[in-house]
Formats: C-alpha cells, sequence, structure tokens
C-alpha cells in the first residue's frame, strides 16, 4: 500500500499540524498502524512513533495559538479509498474527529503505550503532554 | 486539616458514589459495585472514632444540620471533633483485598463505552458519556446485568446532571440538555453552539466551559406545556445566553473560567475571582463579586481541569491537584492523577475527593468546612440542604445513626459527660 507525505505538513503551513520527526520515521509510523491494525475503519489508521516508547511526532498549527503543543497521535487517510494513503499529525484537542476511536485507545493503554491520565485527558478534551 | 483517606488498591478508571454504594470502573473491563455503608462500618477503628468516621465517609450532611450547629460552634465541641478528624488524618486506611470483596454485592462486565469521558448517577440511573455518544443503566442486584441503552449518538466530552436535566459538553458541536427525570425523554436540544468539553449546573441554570478563558452561563425559563403528557413537569428553554466576558470588566488575562452550584471561578495569574450567583434574584443582580482567592503561582496557572466542591476548589495542574479549601488551607495532592471527582450536589458525599491512581483509588474526606460560615465563605459552594434522593427504590441507603444508650457500660456515651464521650 503506497504511503505519501503530503507537504503541507511538513512546510510550515500556518494553519496545519507539522510532523517533527523524519519522513521515514512518518512512514514508520504508519507502517506500524497498518501492522498492529490500529484502525477505525477502511480508511483510517492511528499512528504512534515508537523510539523506543512513545515520543512526540508533531506540533499543533501555529494559526490556533502561540505556544504550539507537541503531539503524539498521527492520523493516516486513504481519503479516495483507492489505497493511497497520506497522514498527519493528529491534533484531539483542537479537533475532535482527531480523536481515536476507543478500542484504539484501549489497546494504547494495554499495551503500555499511553498512560491511564492521558487517555483520560484526550477523551475530556483536556491539554495533555507525554 | 489534611483530608482523612480510604484507600482501595487495585487498577481503576472512574467511580462514582451514590445512595450507599461506590462503583468503580476497573481497567480490566468491569463495573464492581461495593457496599460503601458496610465497607466503613468494617473498617477497623477505635470506639471514639466511630461517629467522625460516620461524618467523613457516610454522613457529611450530619454536621451541616442547624440542630447540630449550635453544638458544634461550641469551641470545646468543635476542639474535640478537630483533634478526632485530625488523628484519623495521620495514615491512610488501608482496604484489603478481602474487605473489597466482601463488601461487592455485584459485578458487571463493563458495557458502557471505554475508556468514557466522564458519568453520573441521577434519579437511580447511571449515565456514561464518552466519544460514541451517551448511554444510561440501571444497576440491578444480579452480577452481568446490567444493560446499558444508548440516549444519543452525540458525542460526550463532559455530562452534569440536575435540576431533572442531563447536560451535554460535546465539544465543537456545542451544549446539549434532554429530561432525565422523572422520566429520560428523547427531547435532546441544543442549548447553546459554542464549543464545551465541560458543564455544570447551577440550581436550574447551566454553565458551559470551554476549558480556557471563555464560557457561557445559560438561563432558563418553562417552555410550553406537553400536550401529549399535561401531566409532566414544562421542559426548560433558553431564555438568555451570558458570556462571562459580559459579566464584569476583566482588567487582566484571564487564564481559566468554571463554575457550578453557586459559584463563577474566574482566573488569573496570581488568583481567582468568584462571582456567587443568586438564581433567585433579578436577571440583572444574579451574580455578585464575592472576593478574590489569592493562589501562590507566579505565573500563569496552566489549568487542566477546575470543579466546585462544598469543601473548595479543586484545580487540576499537569503535575497534580491543588485543594484551595473553604478554611483559607492550600492542599497539595502531587502526582497526575488517572481521574478525579467531588459530589457537591450529593446529600451524604459532599466532603468528598475521590482520586483514582494508577494502583488505588483515594476516597479523600475533607471536614474543615464544617466549621465555616456558608454565608461568608469564599471558596467552595454552599452546601445544598436541599439535595433529595430519586423515589427509585434503593437498598443500600445509609440508616440513621444510633448512639449507645448510658445503660449500655460499653458505649462511648457514658454520662458524664467528657472529653471522649462528645459523639462526634
Amino acid at each position: 500500500m503506497p504511503y505519501g507525505s503530503k507537504p503541507d505538513h511538513r512546510d510550515n503551513t500556518a494553519l496545519k499540524s507539522q510532523w517533527v520527526i523524519v519522513y521515514a520515521d512518518e512512514v514508520s509510523s504508519f507502517n506500524l498502524a497498518t501492522s498492529q491494525n490500529w484502525s477505525s475503519d477502511a480508511s483510517t489508521r492511528w499512528g504512534l512513533h515508537l523510539n523506543p516508547n512513545v515520543a512526540n511526532l508533531g506540533q499543533s498549527a501555529v494559526a490556533f495559538g502561540i505556544p504550539t503543543r507537541a503531539l503524539f497521535i498521527a492520523k493516516f487517510i486513504d481519503g479516495n479509498a483507492n489505497d493511497l494513503w497520506h497522514g498527519y499529525p493528529a491534533d484531539p484537542y483542537r479537533n475532535q474527529q482527531d480523536l481515536p476511536p476507543t478500542n484504539v485507545l484501549k489497546r494504547w493503554h494495554s499495551e503500555s503505550h499511553l498512560r491511564l491520565a492521558l487517555i483520560r485527558k484526550l477523551v475530556k478534551g483536556q491539554l495533555c503532554a507525554l | 486539616m489534611r483530608p482523612l483517606e480510604i484507600r482501595i488498591p487495585g487498577s481503576f478508571y472512574d467511580s462514582q458514589i451514590y445512595s450507599g454504594e461506590l462503583y468503580l470502573w476497573t481497567t480490566a473491563g468491569a463495573i464492581v459495585r461495593v457496599d460503601w455503608n458496610k465497607l466503613v462500618d468494617s473498617v477497623e477503628k477505635k470506639d471514639q472514632y466511630r461517629a467522625t468516621f460516620e461524618f467523613a465517609f457516610r454522613r457529611s450532611e450530619y454536621l451541616y444540620d442547624p440542630n447540630v450547629a449550635i453544638l458544634l460552634h461550641d469551641p470545646e465541641v468543635r476542639s474535640v471533633l478537630e483533634q478526632r478528624f485530625r488523628a484519623l488524618s495521620e495514615s491512610p486506611i488501608e482496604v484489603s483485598t478481602g474487605l473489597l470483596e466482601s463488601c461487592t454485592i455485584a459485578q458487571y462486565d463493563n458495557r458502557f463505552g471505554f475508556p468514557h469521558a466522564d458519568s453520573g448517577f441521577y434519579n437511580g440511573t447511571i449515565f456514561v458519556g464518552g466519544r460514541d455518544g451517551v448511554e444510561y443503566a440501571w444497576p440491578t442486584d444480579e452480577d452481568h446485568a446490567m444493560q446499558p441503552t444508548k440516549l444519543t449518538d452525540l458525542p460526550a466530552l463532559g455530562i452534569a446532571l440536575g435540576s431533572s436535566r442531563l447536560a451535554i459538553a460535546a465539544g465543537s458541536e456545542g451544549v446539549f440538555q434532554l429530561t432525565a427525570a422523572p422520566h429520560i425523554e428523547s427531547n435532546l436540544k441544543m442549548v447553546a453552539p459554542s464549543f464545551s468539553n465541560w458543564v455544570r449546573w447551577m440550581e436550574s441554570a447551566l454553565f458551559a466551559s470551554n476549558r480556557s478563558s471563555a464560557g457561557t452561563f445559560v438561563d432558563f425559563k418553562p417552555g410550553k406545556k406537553n400536550e401529549d403528557h399535561p401531566d409532566r413537569p414544562r421542559e426548560k428553554v433558553v431564555r438568555q445566553l451570558l458570556p462571562v466576558k459580559e459579566l464584569g470588566e476583566f482588567h487582566e488575562q484571564v487564564d481559566y473560567v468554571w463554575g457550578g452550584d453557586d459559584r463563577l471561578c474566574i482566573a488569573a495569574t496570581g488568583h481567582i475571582d468568584v462571582v456567587k450567583f443568586f438564581p433567585r434574584r433579578k436577571l440583572a443582580d444574579r451574580f455578585k463579586f464575592q472576593g478574590r482567592v489569592e493562589v501562590s503561582t507566579k505565573g500563569a496557572h496552566h489549568f487542566i481541569a477546575a470543579d466546585n466542591a462544598v469543601f473548595g476548589f479543586v484545580l487540576e495542574h499537569a503535575t497534580g491537584l491543588v485543594v484551595l479549601t473553604s478554611s483559607s488551607e492550600t492542599i497539595h495532592l502531587e502526582g497526575e492523577p488517572v481521574n478525579w471527582r467531588v459530589f457537591p450536589r450529593s446529600k451524604y458525599y459532599t466532603n468528598q475527593l475521590h482520586v483514582v491512581r494508577e494502583e488505588y483509588i483515594s476516597v479523600l474526606s475533607f471536614n474543615d468546612d464544617f466549621f465555616v460560615n456558608q454565608d461568608e465563605k469564599l471558596s467552595g459552594v454552599n452546601v445544598n440542604r436541599n439535595a433529595q434522593f430519586g423515589k427509585r427504590p434503593r437498598s443500600g441507603r445509609p440508616e440513621p445513626l444510633v448512639y449507645p444508650t448510658p445503660e449500655e457500660p460499653s458505649g462511648s456515651l457514658a454520662l458524664p459527660i467528657s472529653d471522649d464521650d462528645i459523639p462526634f
């Protein structure tokens, strides 16, 4: 399944969250999401950047407030259902559609990737950081 | 005064206490329903601490009883009572696994969405809200038999129950309400369009926070009579939306606002301004600046969340909780909590703060507020003396306290009264 990075999440576009990890790590995050089946449906997968523990992978869009926030969840989409994927650093504090589904959150906790306090803050729309 | 603490080991996510029962959401996918009265009764304690223990964990309302107040404010009685609260707060009371099991009424498979955002009890019904909507269920006495019913698919970041209604903070979808008592109805309506992740009832009005410097007060009035059910109370419809910024002229950068019951709190660097809400007054006179609580922080507050309790304000920061008590103490509860909640609208548990940690849950009991003048206090909401249970029959309500009579030689109330004999 081909994966391609979208340039506006790497070119400091003010309205877009930005990757802070290199492209190879972005692809690794997508491959991990695929192999672990961290998905909500056929066209949406959810990624983490393991280094070896969960590490930040992006920062929030500058247009929505300074200082920006560190982001640690990636959202991958096959927008046209043609198996051409792209992704971006998800910002669930800013956008509810960027919150992974409960089955993924539950697995991230049971597999010790995210602590429960962090998950509580995510589902309540509260500020949180790794 | 440090809070008293009952500590229950285990891996939990959330808790509720209602009508003599403690509900614990485990991370293993269960909801454990515990006979709280039995558990408190079963904890080993010296005879002279029995009544203090009751007030701390089972019957917070007793000490607010106006008939008791005259006795409570007697300096000697007060001194003895404070001494006993202090003695009990010296170390946490650990509940063994065996005791927890022996007090467990039922254990249900958690069929609500998990991890959820918020939960609440009202009129004998448990409500749980999260990313996939809001569900409700009635606990039964049989294991595994608590089947939730979906109320709405609307995402819930926070919920609040009060004034016979359920309020839902649905993030960017806005703020919604529906009738929750005496019958749960499907009359879901938006009451404010603004982003909200947190709601609280203020009598029959609502406060919705956007988790930062903006918040909206929603005032209601009775709507049209329900022609299909003329016997039912009239639905409440929005009379007015009042953004917090219109409450006054703020000369400083506001960090965070929250509200609930009879207090609105506006936090700026170094202090929290407290605005008291008078629901029975004319609209223009309903809010009155009550005073300023100084906070030791030099910089901005960096709130994760905050809530109003009877015993004070509870603030969550990245590194832990801070309780600004009504007796003007600042108590730090270090360490990031998994979850926490207070029960300002309950009848028996207004003094409790539940803090879920990674390996246990702490039921903390704050007892200074009994000695504070309710009309003059700044931190914390006034105790709700009208708190009532719903009409659904419940088995686990606390029994009235029975004190040993003077005829019982082993009792702690043998006359004449000495320091150890005062029933607190």
